[in-house]
Formats: structure tokens, sequence, C-alpha cells
């Protein structure tokens, strides 16, 4: 194994880095926002009803 | 070695494109829980459940591919005269090296190097609920395999870690995992997917990967089990979504081919392991319903199988090969074909 074939390696290894994270921030990310937004806005909706129901 | 400037084009567009795929299953998981106003909720397996998708995956699998090389042996489907003494070890030493040392590599990296990466992210997502889950690790993991894939053909400096799986001059269930070692450990996918169970979608993941494994070895396998598709009429429509939504093996065979260009071998294309649905949306694919007439590497120099399995570490004796210290990149025959134009349709059926 020469200097070239690490070199070869690590520039392998760095594009499976970037086709590994970019995937994982989208995702993550996505989830993430899901959760913040899409639960809260759920939540809030839902407390509201509660209200609605103890004021009945 | 330059990249094609159409090829390095095609890649941008697909990979913009890949962006939007990857965020569709998390925006579709958005504008439910939205619209019907669902806090996220899990739905949890019950340990019955967890039990046997844990065991399927294990073992399940496991036989399923040892029964399908059985079979195709016993209906003498390996071409015995190809299949000789160094081409049986390349095969054993990559069917083998997934099981003993990537298997426990993985299991290392998901239990103590995903949580020193990650600290305190462990199930956070693991809210979603089951099918989205399915979901979201279907396109995660089968995705980025395809860029995986299709950069070790389409980047010549790349193509060497890639060469192993397409050297054999024939098909079978074993051809899934022949691959070179540096090609299995840093399978971009798997690392991915680790991620995603360490966040929370394990349960999801057992079953897509059971799924996976087995869809790709039925593409691999020299049993031709899409041919009835094709030859009766009233199949047609089923050939016809079955053949652009998942691999078969008249589309990976074509993958295969020792030719490309020649209406039923295509090389340049048929990427898609599990999906080959990535194919159609990129303008990889290439249907033609037929099984090409030879496999492998048309200057295939037979090299020795530990140059195959550990290439750069091992180089390969035969002098020529793109495998040996002095080899060239990618050998021009190869150049040649792949910058051909492309056929004019005839009886194949572009997607």
């Amino acid at each position: 194994m020469r200097l070239s074939d690490a070199w070869l390696l690590w520039k392998k290894i760095l594009v499976g880095l970037i086709v590994t994270i970019v995937p994982l921030a989208i995702l993550a990310s996505g989830l993430w926002i899901t959760q913040r937004f899409a639960g809260s806005h759920a939540r809030s909706k839902q407390d509201s009803t509660k209200q609605v129901t103890y004021a009945n | 070695m330059q990249i094609d400037p159409v090829v390095r084009k095609s890649i941008f567009k697909g990979i913009l494109l890949s962006v939007l795929l990857y965020a569709l299953p998390v925006a579709l998981l958005f504008l439910s829980f939205s619209l019907r106003g669902e806090s996220p909720w899990r739905n949890p397996l019950s340990s019955n459940q967890t039990w046997l998708l844990h065991r399927w995956n294990d073992y399940g699998v496991s036989a399923f591919i040892l029964l399908l090389g059985v079979v195709e042996f016993v209906l003498g489907l390996y071409d015995r005269d190809r299949w000789d003494g160094n081409e049986k070890l390349t095969d054993i030493v990559c069917f083998a090296f997934p099981l003993i040392i990537v298997r426990p590599f993985f299991t290392y990296f998901g239990l103590k190097v995903l949580p020193f990466l990650l600290p305190g992210h462990k199930n956070i997502f693991a809210w979603v609920p089951f099918w989205w889950g399915f979901f979201i690790i279907c396109i995660a993991d089968d995705l980025t395999q395809y860029w995986y894939h299709r950069l070790h053909h389409q980047l010549p400096w790349l193509w060497r870690f890639h060469r192993t799986h397409h050297s054999a001059p024939y098909m079978g269930m074993s051809m899934a995992s022949r691959q070179n070692a540096f090609y299995t450990i840093f399978f971009s996918q798997t690392y991915l997917t680790s991620a995603l169970v360490y966040l929370g979608l394990g349960p999801s993941a057992l079953i897509v990967h059971a799924t996976k494994s087995m869809i790709t070895t039925m593409a691999h396998s020299s049993i031709t089990w899409d041919k009835p598709l094709y030859k009766y009429r009233i199949l047609h429509p089923v050939a016809w979504v079955l053949e652009r939504l998942i691999s078969t093996p008249a589309t990976h065979h074509a993958h295969h081919a020792a030719s490309t260009n020649d209406g039923i071998g295509y090389y340049k294309g048929n990427f898609g392991n599990m999906f080959f649905l990535w194919d159609v949306m990129f303008g990889t694919a290439h249907i033609s319903r037929q099984y090409p007439a030879a496999y492998g590497i048309s200057h295939y120099e037979r090299d020795p199988w530990y140059a195959q399995f550990l290439w750069p570490v091992l180089k390969s004796k035969v002098e020529g090969s793109e495998l040996a210290a002095s080899g060239p990149i990618v050998k021009e025959d190869k150049v040649q074909e792949l910058n051909a134009p492309e056929p004019t349709p005839g009886n194949e059926v572009f997607a």
C-alpha cells in the first residue's frame, strides 16, 4: 500500500461521509421540525379543546 | 481521469432531486400530523412482535439466503467451469466477511460510537409511528445506497473498490455480498440507518433490512423468478409495475452484463438495490425483459481473491489488471464503451 492508495481511501471515506451526513441532516432536522411544530400545534389544539370541555 | 461532462451534469441534477426525495417522507409526516391534528405518538410494538422481528432478521433472512444457494446449486445454475477455486474463495470470503466482521463492527458503532457522537439523542424520534418509520428508512437506506453504488460506477477513481462485485462471470445469490472489504465497511447507508436506529427508528429498520435483503438476493440470484411475468400476457401489468418498482433479475442481471449498449446488457445504469424506482426517476433505467448472454467484465484477468477482497492494501500480480500496482484506473475498452452513444431503442422498453 502506497501513499497514493491511502489518499484514495481517504477520498473514498470523505465521499461516503457526505453521502451519509446530508440525508441524515435532512431527515433528522425534518423530524425535529415535525416534533417541534406539528406536535406543539396539535397539543395547543388539544389543550384548547380540554378547556372548552372543562368550561362546559 | 476526468468525469464525462454529461455524467457530471446528470449527477448534479440527481443530487438536487434526491434532496427533495429525502425530505418527502418527513414533509408528508409533518403534513399528516398537522392536518389530522395529531400529536406525534408512538405505536409501540408488543414484545412478541419485536421478538419475531429480531428473529426473522437474525435467522429468517440468513436461512432464506442459504436455501436459495442450495436450490441454485441443486438446479445446476452455477456454471462449474467458470466457478473455479479462485472464484469460490472470493465468493466465500466476501460472504463470510459481513457476517463475522462487519456485523459486530456495526453493532459496536451503534452501541459505543453513536452515543459518543450524538449524546443524549438516543430514541428521541421513537414517537415516529412504525409505518412512517418504514417509509423513512426505505428512502433513507435505499436512496443512499443507490448513490453510493452509482458514484462507484461513475467516478472513475472509485470503480476499483466496486470491481469485485462485477468480476464474476456468473450470477448467483452469493453475488449480493461479493464486494471489496472497503466497499462493504464504508457502506454509507449502513451508517445512516444505524444512526436512525439510534435515534429511535429501530423496529422499522429491521423490517426494511429483511425486505431489502430478500429483494437484492433474489435480484442477483440465477433463479429468474420474473420470467413468467413477461411470458404470460395476463401478468404483463404486474410485470410493468414490479420492474419499475423493485430490482428484478432481468434489470439487475443487465447491470452485471459483460457488455453494454447491446439492447440487453446495461452496466451504465440499473443501479437500484431494493428499489428500481430510483433508476426510473434519475434516468439510469434500462428495461429489456431479457437476460444477458454473458456476465462479468469483458477484460477480467481472474485476479487472485485476496487482491479482489483487499485492494488497495493487497494488489493483483496480474500484469495490466486494474487491481495491479501499475494497472490502469479503468481499462481503455471500458472507457470507450462507457462513452459510446446510447443505442436506438428497438425491442427494449426504456423506462
